[in-house]
């Protein structure tokens, strides 16, 4: 049954999946070639002075890459639920209501993951051959709240789409994009420290949310 | 008779808007209702409740004894469902969508699929969205066929069909829950497609059941008169005696009453006529004759 679930979701999603995979791919290109190039230009020694004396990010770019995998995963994957009201299908089938909806949540946060860790193993490595272990350290930290940030996009947008009515789906929209500012307030490397624990806390909440947009539309709540 | 599904008191409204009050019904074991009436008197409404897709403003709705609003996986597997506009899920083709429904259910049997579907001049891999309305309710058809229900609740069944593709449907199901003993509770817009299909049928009209009885009976009993006025006499306005109508000289209305009863009538209200006449009808101009042009 569980193999089921996850085969409709992965009929959905495969697409967009092998998109934002290859998306990340040329970001992490572009940036390793961004620096390879400024190794090269400004040389090794002004590029550290740069990262240790002054703080500097360098790798802005993947900045909103995980933001924006997590609201495409779902998109796509809730979307094609909502039109023509197919979730009544879902909830039809012979599982329960949490249940179900446990199991479309843990795909999107699993296979989101996946492809999160598949890229930070890749930035690690690359990491790990050209700088020392405390820039490693505060780079993936610093890139580890971006990600989270990902997860967080994904379950608030799944919580915004299968709210059944507009009345509703405004408020959350707007309450959704001021509890996404918790993970952009600073682009100061590492700063978030241990708070880093509370924002997986905040995932956690935000995950509850969709029980009941979920629950709202099996009822029958309507405009 | 074992109730599969008893509604005892629903009410619903939809903001100040009453569909009904206090509507209760009954569907025994191996009979086929279908639920009439006009648009807006709450058939989707009471589907939706059914299946608890929708929490009635009071009342209980109860399938093979469970509450609806809260089924059990047991219960869901023993109920079939095809949602209005046969919505499946489009973006899978007659392979994936067998392949997924087939894993709910254990006694999935696929072989009444895909003989239905070797029907259909569709390519093995053309998906469900890219399928004429008409195709999607043979694979919204023959996926009930293969979960093998107890149960089936068919919401409008002949929306957006052809009269072939409407005509295939009521003919597969007819044979399918004829020889397997299936319980159905189904709406229809066209009346036609349900004669052939259905055993009772309950009316709704705004706010409340007009008739829930067999259609061998309501289309036994149920005749429309007409007679030729004489000396300007009014439209007959008896209790029983449902929607007269007047064509020049000739008035027609329908009445459950017998000749004789209806004779009487029209004598108490001092109404003149002469060829008082009456005539059988289909189940779908009866249906008009109890509920009205409009």
């Amino acid at each position: 049954m569980i193999k089921a679930i996850i085969y409709k979701e992965w009929l959905k999603t495969r697409y967009f999946v092998a998109f934002i995979v290859l998306v990340g791919l040329a970001i992490h290109i572009y940036s390793f070639l961004t620096i390879g190039h400024s190794f090269r230009n400004t040389g090794r020694a002004e590029l550290w002075d740069l990262i240790v004396n002054r703080s500097h990010f360098i790798f802005p770019s993947l900045k909103y890459f995980p933001l924006f995998a997590g609201l495409l995963i779902g998109v796509t994957q809730m979307v094609p639920e909502m039109v023509d009201k197919r979730l009544k299908l879902t909830m039809h089938l012979p599982v329960r209501e949490k249940t179900m909806t446990t199991y479309l949540i843990a795909y999107g946060l699993i296979l989101l993951t996946t492809v999160f860790i598949l890229f930070n193993v890749v930035l690690a490595t690359f990491l790990h051959l050209n700088f020392a272990w405390e820039i490693t350290a505060t780079t993936l930290s610093t890139t580890l709240v971006w990600y989270l940030s990902g997860l967080a996009a994904y379950l608030l947008s799944v919580f915004c789409i299968t709210e059944p009515t507009w009345k509703r789906r405004i408020p959350n929209i707007l309450l959704s994009l001021l509890l996404l500012h918790f993970f952009f307030i600073t682009d100061y490397p590492a700063a978030y420290g241990y708070f880093t624990f509370g924002l997986v806390l905040l995932i956690l909440i935000y995950s509850t949310f969709i029980y009941n947009s979920i629950h709202r539309f099996k009822t029958g709540y309507q405009d | 008779m074992e109730s599969v599904i008893t509604c005892k008191n629903l009410t619903h409204y939809y903001g100040n808007r009453c569909i009904y009050e206090n509507l209760s019904f009954e569907v025994p074991k191996g009979r086929v209702l279908g639920l009439l009436g006009k648009n807006g008197t709450g058939k989707t409404t009471t589907i939706n409740i059914l299946n608890g897709y929708l929490t009635p403003r009071s009342g209980d709705c109860l399938m093979f004894g469970e509450p609806s609003s809260a089924l059990s996986p047991d219960t869901k597997r023993r109920i079939g469902l095809l949602i209005e506009g046969h919505i499946q899920y489009s973006f899978m083709n007659i392979q994936q969508i067998e392949k997924f429904y087939s894993q709910f259910y254990p006694n999935w049997k696929k072989e009444p699929y895909y003989e239905l579907m070797s029907k259909l001049k569709i390519a093995p891999k053309q998906r469900i969205s890219r399928m004429s309305c008409g195709q999607r309710s043979q694979v919204a058809l023959g996926l009930i066929l293969a979960q093998d229900p107890e149960l089936l609740i068919l919401d409008d069944f002949s929306l957006g069909l052809d009269p072939g593709y409407r005509r295939l449907f009521v003919d597969y199901m007819n044979e399918y829950v004829r020889a397997q003993n299936k319980t159905v509770f189904v709406t229809s817009h066209i009346i036609q497609d349900m004669e052939r299909l259905i055993d009772d049928c309950l009316i709704l009209d705004y706010g409340k059941i007009l008739l829930q009885e067999s259609i061998t009976d309501f289309v036994r009993d149920f005749k429309r008169y007409h007679f030729t006025q004489q000396n300007g006499a009014p439209l007959p306005q008896a209790e029983g005696l449902y929607h007269p109508e007047q064509i020049r000289n000739k008035v027609e209305f329908h009445s459950f009453l017998q000749q004789r009863e209806v004779e009487q009538a029209l004598q108490q209200q001092n109404i003149e006529y002469a060829n008082l006449s009456s005539e059988t009808l289909t189940l779908e101009e009866a249906f008009i004759g109890l509920t009205g042009k409009y």
